[in-house]
């Protein structure tokens, strides 16, 4: 079930009812169940992965707590990682390798030898990149003894499915989640009011904002052929604020809601069109991701303790496998490979040509250059990457591309604008610069914190006016959450 | 936790009245409906010529011409002055919702009104969530929509689907679910002329044709689905229209072979007395080709009083109106077979009311 639907509404209303009235050794069970049936509610059938996935990290973490050395840990660590990636890739990259394969094999005139596979008819689990990432990062921490094995089967259990953040993050860490789902939780008004506020906005950035961006973000990118100039620039505008607010409202609302049963998940999501440089793009944008992929890739790989070609082909690696993570598409991957180049080309001027040459006037010139600059210039280099992870194959997203220089306009723009009409336009440039207008007021501040230190009369014009706004303004078709589809 | 609930609470009372007042002041009958709110602008702008009124969904608004009727009921002798007040995709009782409007306000001669009897109670499915499918739905279509579910026979599970859609789309009225936009467009956009859904003589009646010069629907979306639907039938003429032929004879021949609404019989008895005591007759139209629904209308047919119910489904009756010549989709004619049907029901109106 969706976050923003009337059945995801109901079950919450049931959890709340009756999580507190539990007895605290329940509790577990009961989130577990509540859990179960969250995720089937989408593919009752896949509920089979997560728990052969829970079984197994359970199996192999209390395994490498007996063992007293890393080498005799090691074989439960690849079974862990072996059942989780196998699952991982059977699902989600035994097509597109074989489609990569076919395309390799027709380049160089050689018959294909797979005959038709059936693995490209394969439904790919909802949040599967996000549990088994997970669960991989309890197995790894407990190899390398950052955390302990969880003995209680049913609280990890629980690490594994919990609902919030199950099916499209954060990828939450154990020694963060494991020891919150062992504690007895009370009833916390502070928290619940501070949960629910945090819903509530995460509510209103996706079916206020994201979803009506969404909206002209399909018919430009459905079009592509058709699409030019003006157009396919708002078209990439409206893509990066739509997936930065579809997969920061999810966050927030599932943020919102562990909150409220005394769980602090981590943030997501820190104003990352905000970030002066890619560099701090990187800590700001989906972090318990790139964070993941920094932990247990970048600096398993050397991180930034090797040459300069090393560093640079450690930064690409990650940022492709990025991209790959996101999904079986040659745009995706691509467009974070991108990111990777402009990551690399920083990182090779700063550690390279700028020791090289000293900071000369020309370097002390670039340090004056405000700061709203180089806001202005890491958004756009973001915008000319992410362009093209929306497309579904190189061919259109090289159209979209070479469609910006296209001149004059065939009167698509006015057809963008008679699809929902003239209003629905300004509403979405209008709640767009809003949230904008929000994000410079909160700064890094969690905003729920900001709002509960306003006056009575303040925080209820801003309960109700959120409420409102997002009743009132919200699409409200069925428009499932970007992020679901990795 | 009270606390909590009296503040969750207090936020949900504001809005319902802020829901409420908006309403009141912004809304008229029909704001998120623009094909609906024509045909209203149009029946009122000549509302005491007209003493006829045809509602239903879009098997009267694209098949019945007024003036066909007029002029075949003037012939005999019968002054009919009708208006076609359809319009597409409207349930049953979204369709008893629409003569309510007409008949509470004070714009009505009528002595006559004929109802489709062919859309079932049951929503549009895909729609759900949109304003145009929720924003008619009140407490007591909500009601409605429960005694007749608990009658209607079909499986549990279709029973709950359409409790909840009923349900939900209540909820999404009552809380204005998404509705500013088409509201501000309402009083800040210049309004297209859509007269033309009033058809060309400005009587209701708008057939679907190959090649309109104007939209045929409200939306693009919905426009997109029709042509759709007939190039299907295009694609496969001869197989598909003898598939909803065969149907309905073999609902025909089990006289419904579905239990009956008991529900939906007693409103539509109900309807006719209480039109009756305003001086209104009202009669039952049962169209050709009603979407597979004979099964469940039959019973009521049958059980309806017989100067208050027209028949024109039966394929061993009315051959013609089965046939692809006259067909625009699935179960809508062209103008030829609206034409065709127009005649004919005027002459069994004409024999009903003499």
């Amino acid at each position: 079930m969706l976050f923003n639907s009337p059945e995801f509404l109901i079950f919450f209303a049931v959890v709340f009812v009756l999580f507190f009235r539990i007895p605290y050794n329940k509790r577990w069970l009961f989130m577990l169940a509540a859990s179960y049936i969250f995720y089937m509610s989408w593919s009752p059938k896949f509920i089979v992965l997560i728990i052969l996935s829970t079984i197994v990290d359970y199996y192999a973490g209390i395994k490498m707590g007996q063992q007293d050395s890393q080498e005799k840990k090691k074989k439960f660590l690849w079974l862990s990682l072996v059942v989780n990636l196998g699952m991982l890739a059977s699902f989600k990259y035994l097509g597109f390798i074989d489609e990569t394969l076919q395309t390799i094999f027709a380049w160089v005139s050689l018959p294909y030898p797979v005959p038709e596979p059936w693995f490209n008819n394969i439904v790919l689990p909802v949040g599967i990149s996000f549990y088994t990432f997970q669960t991989l990062s309890y197995s790894i921490d407990v190899y390398k003894g950052v955390t302990k094995p969880e003995k209680h089967f049913g609280i990890f259990a629980l690490y594994v499915s919990f609902w919030p953040q199950l099916v499209a993050g954060p990828i939450e860490r154990s020694n963060n989640l494991l020891p919150q789902l062992r504690k007895n939780i009370d009833f916390n008004y502070d928290h619940i009011r501070s949960g629910l506020f945090r819903m509530l906005f995460g509510f209103f950035k996706k079916v206020v904002v994201a979803d009506r961006l969404a909206i002209y973000v399909t018919e430009i990118y459905g079009n592509y052929d058709q699409t030019s100039g003006f157009t396919v620039l708002v078209g990439a505008y409206f893509f990066a604020f739509q997936v930065y607010c579809d997969f920061s409202a999810y966050s927030d609302i599932a943020i919102g809601a562990a909150r409220i049963f005394g769980i602090e998940l981590m943030e997501n999501f820190k104003r990352p069109f905000f970030s002066k440089n890619l560099a701090e793009f990187w800590t700001r944008w989906h972090i318990s991701l790139t964070t993941w992929l920094t932990d247990y890739v970048f600096f398993f790989m050397g991180a930034y303790k090797a040459s300069t070609a090393k560093v640079a082909f450690n930064v690409l690696f990650v940022l492709g496998l990025t991209g790959l993570w996101h999904g079986p598409k040659w745009p995706m991957i691509l467009s974070y490979l991108t990111i990777g180049v402009f990551m690399t080309i920083r990182f090779i001027w700063q550690s390279v040509i700028v020791r090289q040459i000293r900071p000369s006037n020309s370097y002390k010139l670039l340090q004056k250059v405000p700061n709203w600059i180089h806001v202005l210039i890491t958004f756009h280099l973001l915008i000319a990457a992410f362009m093209m992870f929306r497309c579904q194959t190189m061919g259109e997203a090289v159209m979209m591309y070479k469609n910006i220089f296209k001149f004059p306009e065939a009167g698509y723009w006015s057809s963008v604008v008679a699809l929902k009409g003239p209003v629905q336009l300004a509403l979405a440039f209008i709640f767009l610069g809003i949230l904008v207008c929000i994000e410079f007021i909160v700064k890094d501040r969690k905003i729920e914190d900001l709002v509960l230190s306003q006056s009575k009369i303040n925080r209820w014009v801003i309960y109700l006016a959120f409420a409102l706004i997002t009743l009132w303004f919200g699409v409200f078709t069925q428009n499932e959450f970007v992020y679901f589809q990795f | 936790m009270v606390k909590l609930f009296r503040n969750i609470l207090f936020i949900f009372i504001f809005i319902l009245i802020a829901n409420q007042v908006v309403k009141k002041i912004l809304l008229p009958y029909a704001w998120a409906d623009n094909v609906l709110t024509q045909k209203i602008i149009g029946y009122e702008e000549r509302w005491e010529e007209y003493n006829a009124l045809f509602v239903g969904a879009s098997l009267t608004y694209r098949q019945i011409d007024p003036n066909i009727i007029d002029s075949i009921a003037h012939l005999n002798g019968i002054e009919v002055h009708s208006y076609n007040l359809a319009v597409d995709a409207q349930n049953f009782i979204k369709i008893l919702d629409n003569w309510q409007y007409v008949d509470c306000s004070n714009r009505n001669n009528l002595e006559y009104v004929f109802i489709e009897l062919s859309s079932s109670m049951e929503m549009y499915l895909p729609a759900l969530h949109t304003v145009k499918n929720f924003y008619w739905i009140k407490k007591n279509h909500v009601l409605q929509a429960a005694k007749m579910i608990k009658d209607y026979p079909v499986a549990a599970t279709n029973k709950a689907l359409l409790g909840y859609a009923y349900g939900v789309s209540w909820v999404e009225n009552l809380l204005n679910f998404g509705v500013a936009p088409d509201v501000l467009s309402n009083y800040f956009v210049k309004k297209k002329n859509e007269k033309y859904f009033n058809g060309k003589l400005q009587n209701g009646f708008y057939p679907y044709t190959e090649k309109p010069k104007n939209p045929l629907m409200g939306t693009a979306t919905e426009e997109r689905v029709i042509f759709e639907e007939r190039d299907i039938l295009l694609a496969n003429p001869d197989t598909i229209m003898h598939a909803i032929r065969s149907k309905s004879l073999e609902q025909y021949k089990k006289g419904g072979g579905k239990k009956l609404v008991a529900s939906q019989l007693k409103i539509c008895l109900d309807l006719i007395e209480t039109n009756r005591q305003k001086g209104i007759e009202t009669i039952f139209i049962l169209p050709p080709r009603a979407r597979g629904n004979y099964n469940i209308l039959l019973p009521i047919y049958a059980a309806l009083p017989e100067k208050n119910k027209i028949d024109l489904g039966n394929p061993n009756e009315f051959s013609e109106f089965y046939t692809v010549e006259n067909s625009f989709n699935f179960f809508h004619f062209n103008e030829n077979g609206a034409q065709l049907y127009s005649l004919i029901l005027g002459e069994k109106i004409v024999k009903l009311l003499k």
